[in-house]
């Protein structure tokens, strides 16, 4: 009974994602953000692959990091772990992992840019990706990626 | 009172209270035991049920969370697998049997695969392994294995076990000291009674049990075992008494038997006089059979007496007849003697006397014809013719026995004047001397008659004798001689036969009797057979037969019977064949009777006791040769 419930609530959640997706071009740069109260300005790629394989779990100011994603197959996805050089199964797998080891705080996964802003905003520690063209204003940007 | 040796010397408390404690021990070990292992069975099961329960929501939170994408519930579930202390592992295998994650860290560094994970299970013993399919975007069909530890189950267990020890050894104790308490309640009452029962005796009946203490049963017991002391004193004192009343009436018993036994003894005296009189009767009643046999005897006497008489008396007649012929001629031979022997010469006197003498001795068993013969000889004498009457003469002397020859001896007194006288005197004295023999012949009739008289009526109480059964026979047919001697022809055919030892008096009754009633039989007219065989010197038969109409039928069968009689009504006791018969068969001998129109024929046949050889030789000899020639002649003539 439970497990039939859990899966009825699973659909309907699931049903909810697909309203709103996400229509960026591939060819849009990607830009990584942060909470302002993050003291760093920028990160390369191999620090940001790090973050995100969770290897790299606190800043520099021993802020824990928070990573934030998108859900489902979206395209900003792709690009963004085409630039990591894996794929988002992969990136689940690892987080996956990471979660039973203990040592991680589970990533945040977000449906839409404006959830993702309001994550990085409301949450000092947290990292998210979003395109270029939509960086919100008080965002500070740590990476840019090309599509 | 008596001691019972105990078999053992366990008191009954103790006996109850270790009986109660190791029943309550075992039945506490028991339960527990049970109860133990079904908590074990119950913990178990609850324990795989938890396991599965737990599986499933890691699975269904690996599933929606990867589903979701949503990490926080994937680490909330690991968390909640870090903090349950009963995991022991969580690996999380990929399609391709790979570790997707597991949790502890270990796991991960060692890249195990799925194949082997039982090597690690195997060598722990305390894990309880349990996997479950499960699917995710990321990893396809995988498999979800997750560890539990049993430590804890086996913990719990054993706290279960030192619980129930504990509980166990509570209540064994309780059990025990309740026991005891009870043990000792109901037997205190016990012991009470058995120390009443001991001190009750004859000389102590009063002792009794406190009804008032101890629980209801014990009250009862009490009570019960009072009455039944009751009881006891009561049942003693009525065996008592019934002892008492038994020696009692054994006493009076003894009284009455010892009585009883006097009147026994009363009573066979009286039956031993009586057993006298009865013998004293019996004797009186032979002795008056013995009369009575007698009296019939004297009873046939009595019928015979007037023929006895007659028969007597015409001999007696005869006697006195020729006494008075004897007496008339005697005179005229003395006148003629005189007159003779004065005229004769003396030469001739001599011849006289001697031919005198010669008359008395001569033979006079003559016959009429044979006197007749003498005569004619005599006539034809040459001497007689000188005789005026030669005839008469000659009868004369015919008559009284002379013969041819004994007259030519006295030729010379014929020649004689006197010789008529001569002649007369011959005469009267052969006359006289006919009479005499007449005399000689009837005393000698009546001798015989009285000697059968005599031997006839001799008393039973006689000896057995060796008898000649035919002379027997010959003096009864000498006394009926009266009543056979009109009309009835006496035919004997006696066959020779030695003496017979008997009792004779009582066998001539039985030939009397026969012989009479043969008489009566035919009336007086016919004819009787008597027969005396020899049946090859063993027996000895008697038949007398008659002609008579024979007996009838229905008289038959009785006719042996006593007081049976055909006769009127007084002229005879109906005891003589009966009488016969006894008299027959006290000789071990038999009385049969033949009987048909023609006539009835009694026959008697006794056995011959042969007298012994040495003893008694001569006397029969001796008295066969008196009876040789005897047989085959008539009596009646």
């Amino acid at each position: 009974m439970t497990y039939l419930f859990l899966h009825i609530i699973s659909i309907l959640l699931f049903l909810g994602n697909t309203s709103n997706e996400l229509t960026n071009s591939p060819s849009e740069p990607i830009v990584i953000i942060v909470n302002e109260s993050i003291e760093i300005d920028q990160i390369d790629i191999n620090e940001l692959i790090d973050i995100y394989t969770l290897s790299k779990q606190r800043w520099d100011d021993n802020t824990r990091i928070r990573v934030a994603d998108y859900k489902g197959s979206q395209d900003i996805r792709d690009t963004f772990y085409n630039a990591l050089h894996t794929t988002p199964n992969n990136i689940k797998k690892i987080w996956l992992r990471a979660q039973f080891t203990g040592r991680s705080i589970p990533p945040i996964v977000v449906d839409s840019v404006d959830e993702m802003w309001k994550v990085v905003l409301e949450n000092p520690g947290t990292i998210g990706y979003v395109p270029f063209n939509q960086v919100p204003v008080n965002a500070k940007i740590l990476l840019q990626i090309d599509g | 009172m008596a001691n019972y040796k105990l078999s053992y010397d366990f008191p009954l408390k103790q006996q109850l209270m270790v009986l109660v404690t190791f029943i309550a021990l075992i039945a506490i070990i028991f339960f527990a035991y049970i109860n133990s292992d079904i908590q074990k069975q119950l913990v178990y099961k609850e324990f795989e049920r938890s396991a599965i329960t737990q599986i499933e929501a890691v699975r269904l939170g690996l599933e929606i969370g990867l589903q979701e994408e949503n990490f926080e519930s994937i680490s909330k579930v690991f968390n909640w697998a870090t903090t349950n202390q009963i995991i022991d592992f969580i690996v999380i295998y990929d399609e391709f049997e790979e570790i997707l994650a597991a949790y502890p860290d270990d796991f991960n560094s060692q890249l195990e695969t799925l194949n082997s994970l039982p090597t690690r299970v195997s060598s722990n013993e305390d894990l309880f392994v349990k996997n479950l399919p499960w699917f995710s975007n990321i990893s396809g069909d995988g498999e979800i294995y997750i560890g539990f530890k049993t430590k804890y189950i086996q913990e719990a267990d054993k706290e279960t076990f030192w619980n129930l020890f504990l509980i166990t050894l509570i209540i064994g104790i309780a059990t025990a000291l309740s026991a005891f308490l009870v043990a000792k309640n109901i037997t205190r009452p016990i012991e009470a009674l058995k120390n009443i029962a001991q001190q009750f005796t004859i000389e102590h009946p009063e002792m009794r049990a406190n009804e008032l203490q101890g629980s209801y049963e014990i009250k009862v017991l009490a009570k019960s075992f009072n009455t039944m002391l009751d009881t006891l004193v009561e049942t003693q004192h009525q065996r008592i008494q019934e002892m008492e009343n038994f020696n009692q009436s054994l006493s009076e018993r003894n009284n009455r038997l010892s009585s009883a036994y006097n009147k026994l003894e009363k009573q066979s005296n009286q039956l031993e006089t009586e057993k006298e009189k009865a013998t004293q009767a019996l004797d009186d009643l032979k002795q008056t059979q013995v009369k009575l046999v007698q009296s019939e005897k004297m009873a046939a006497l009595g019928q015979l007496v007037a023929s006895v008489a007659h028969e007597i008396n015409t001999p007696s007649g005869a006697i006195n007849s020729a006494i008075d012929e004897i007496n008339r001629d005697s005179v005229d031979i003395l006148n003629d003697l005189i007159i003779v022997v004065d005229s004769l010469p003396d030469s001739k006197k001599i011849t006289f006397l001697n031919a005198s003498k010669q008359i008395i001795g001569m033979e006079r068993t003559m016959s009429t014809s044979e006197i007749r013969k003498n005569a004619r000889e005599i006539q034809k004498i040459p001497e007689m013719q000188n005789l005026m009457d030669t005839a008469f003469y000659s009868r004369l002397l015919a008559q009284v026995g002379f013969r041819k020859e004994s007259v030519l001896e006295v030729t010379s007194l014929l020649t004689d004047q006197h010789a008529p006288l001569v002649i007369n005197s011959f005469h009267n004295l052969g006359m006289s001397q006919i009479h005499i023999r007449d005399i000689r012949i009837a005393i000698s009739r009546i001798i015989q008659l009285i000697k059968a008289l005599k031997t006839y009526s001799r008393v039973d109480n006689e000896t057995e004798t060796y008898t000649n059964i035919q002379e027997d026979l010959e003096n009864t047919l000498i006394i009926l001689h009266n009543k056979t001697k009109r009309a009835i022809t006496i035919e004997k055919e006696f066959e020779y036969l030695p003496m017979v030892k008997c009792y004779p008096g009582r066998l001539s009754q039985v030939w009397t009797n026969l012989i009479h009633n043969s008489i009566q039989a035919m009336n007086g007219s016919g004819v009787i057979t008597i027969r005396l065989k020899n049946l090859k010197n063993e027996f000895m038969a008697v038949e007398i037969e008659d002609n008579g109409p024979g007996i009838a039928d229905d008289v038959l069968p009785n006719i042996f019977e006593p007081y049976f009689t055909t006769n009127a009504k007084g002229e005879g006791t109906g005891l003589g064949l009966s009488i016969s018969k006894e008299i027959v068969e006290s000789h071990n001998g038999l009385i049969d009777v033949k009987t048909s129109t023609d006539g009835t024929c009694f026959i008697v046949t006794i056995p011959i006791i042969k007298p012994d050889q040495t003893s008694d030789n001569n006397i029969i000899k001796k008295r066969d040769s008196e009876n040789t020639g005897k047989t085959e002649e008539t009596s009646d003539e």
